[in-house]
């Protein structure tokens, strides 16, 4: 008796996920030509560019330098726009790239738009505390702003930390404020199912013992911190994807753009750091009306100019929820929240929301702005 | 007449409605097969996803937060032995130790806190002289007129 065997069948079941030699075949090739497009990688990392639209340092205090962002486009709204960003990382993430830069909607919108960059602390400055920056630098920045413009008020777009400051900021000088855009900024942190706020809760984080053995917040825990809250997406998923699209220029350019950003991490001054987590994200004194800068109390009913709150629905680090009681808290009239589709940081980067959602706050602050 | 176009012939409307309607109904009750590539980024999304659930879920854990806790306090305890460390050792050399800066700094920020509060109190009372001579002159010329 003869038995005939079917060479193309396989000795074993095949399973849909295993490879066959010719997806092994397949496989191999993929990797020679990620191995050849190497060069190509390190010419993109090489050329990265970030922080696009052009200005000029207009004011210097200390570490702080406040840019003015110029353009060719003429100035249509007399208000000018003070964009502030949160103490953690730099600035530039409000202004990456082309067709990546909240700044050069505004520039390009035709309001005179400013951005504070707040420097990186040295030891000497471990001192400054929450009054030294709000009522301090920012006071002075505003003060600056409207001395040079002639105008009365301001315009304040605040993004994370830098939007809890400038809420403060309007609360103590409702006078100084027109308009108050705020992206992702945390005000109330009374809900603790949120990871970050778990783990910075008393009896985890003794933010009084690791100021004073370090003097200011080490950027490197900041950012071991931040990378540590979503491991997989930080330390597995974002490499894949990188060896899935090496060959693509575009990705490249988001990517190191990105990359140079995440990895710029600045440490923030030990007492404004001590104060900030003891009082706002422990003791959640600011929604509660019981926080204090130097002597006066931080009222959020004195903010009445019209309020615009963005905030992110897939936020790891501000989720909605600690935004939103902006608005029973806030005695403006004018409040409006968006909640968008993105991340933390795809708020200001993401390309729907240059598509969509920076168009439409434009609009927002057009709306609430004279002509010149 | 309605009916199937020979060769040749082009469908007639009703026909060619029937027959794309009957297809793509067809195609929606029956989804394409995914491809083995497809299927594979399928899998490695749900399994990613597990593991990040799981870890989210670890990271919030009683047993997570005590590990935390313990190696921040190991790591500021190495680190307040080296400021000692290094202070006692400065020291012994007659060289300033960053506790020394710190001093110093303390006093200066106090002295300009000081001389803030002083300059504040003289503003008001600048402010309030020149409130009190502009009501006075502004008295004055009423009278004279």
């Amino acid at each position: 008796m003869t038995t005939t065997t079917d060479a193309s069948a396989a000795p074993f079941p095949m399973m849909p996920w295993m490879l066959t030699p010719a997806d092994m075949q397949r496989q191999w090739e993929v990797f020679c030509s990620k191995v050849t497009a190497m060069p190509k990688v390190l010419e993109v990392a090489k050329k990265v560019r970030v922080g696009i639209t052009p200005s000029e340092t207009v004011f210097r205090r200390d570490t702080l330098q406040l840019h003015h962002h110029l353009s060719d486009n003429a100035q249509v709204y007399d208000t000018p726009l003070v964009c502030v960003f949160a103490l953690i990382n730099r600035p530039y993430i409000l202004d990456l790239k082309p067709g990546k830069s909240v700044i050069a909607h505004f520039v390009d919108g035709g309001f005179d738009t400013y951005k504070i960059d707040w420097g990186v602390p040295s030891h000497a400055q471990r001192y400054l505390n929450m009054k030294d920056y709000i009522e301090g630098y920012l006071g002075d920045v505003i003060d600056h702003v409207r001395e040079r413009t002639g105008a009365d008020k301001v315009n304040l777009l605040g993004y994370c930390m830098g939007g809890t400051m400038s809420t403060m900021f309007t609360a103590l000088h409702p006078e100084k404020i027109k308009n108050l855009i705020l992206m992702a900024a945390p005000v109330d942190w009374s809900n603790k199912d949120h990871l970050l706020a778990r783990w910075t809760e008393p009896d985890v984080f003794d933010v009084d013992r690791l100021i004073d053995a370090y003097g200011n917040a080490p950027a490197d825990m900041l950012q071991g911190s931040f990378a540590l809250l979503k491991p997989v997406s930080t330390m597995v998923e974002k490499y894949i994807n990188f060896y899935e699209n090496m060959e693509n220029e575009k990705f490249l350019e988001d990517y190191f753009a990105m990359e140079t950003w995440l990895n710029d991490n600045i440490p923030v001054a030990g007492e404004m750091f001590r104060e900030f987590v003891k009082f706002c994200m422990q003791q959640n004194r600011l929604i509660e009306g019981r926080l204090t800068i130097g002597e006066r109390t931080v009222d959020l009913k004195q903010i009445t100019c019209p309020v615009l709150n963005l905030m992110a629905e897939h936020d790891h680090l501000v989720p909605c929820g600690q935004s939103a009681p902006l608005e029973g808290a806030v005695g403006s009239t004018d409040y409006e929240a968006v909640r968008f589709p993105a991340g933390h940081i795809g708020l200001a980067v993401g390309s729907k929301a240059n598509r969509e959602l920076w168009p439409m706050a434009n609009d927002w602050l057009a709306e609430r702005s004279n002509k010149l | 007449m309605t009916g199937f176009a020979g060769p040749g012939q082009e469908a007639d409307p009703i026909s060619k409605f029937w027959s794309d309607m009957m297809t793509s109904m067809g195609a929606a009750s029956m989804p394409k097969p995914p491809t083995q590539e497809e299927l594979l980024k399928q899998m490695r999304r749900a399994f990613f996803d597990a593991w990040a659930a799981k870890c989210d879920e670890f990271m919030r854990s009683e047993a997570f937060l005590a590990m935390m806790k313990q190696s921040m306090e190991s790591s500021l305890a190495f680190r307040e032995k080296t400021n000692a460390f290094l202070k006692r050792s400065l020291g012994d050399a007659q060289m300033p130790s960053r506790d020394d800066t710190d001093s110093i700094l303390i006093a200066l920020r106090s002295l300009q806190e000081k001389m803030l509060d002083k300059l504040d109190v003289l503003t008001e009372r600048v402010a309030a002289l020149e409130s009190s001579s502009g009501k006075a002159s502004s008295t004055t010329k009423g009278k004279k007129s």
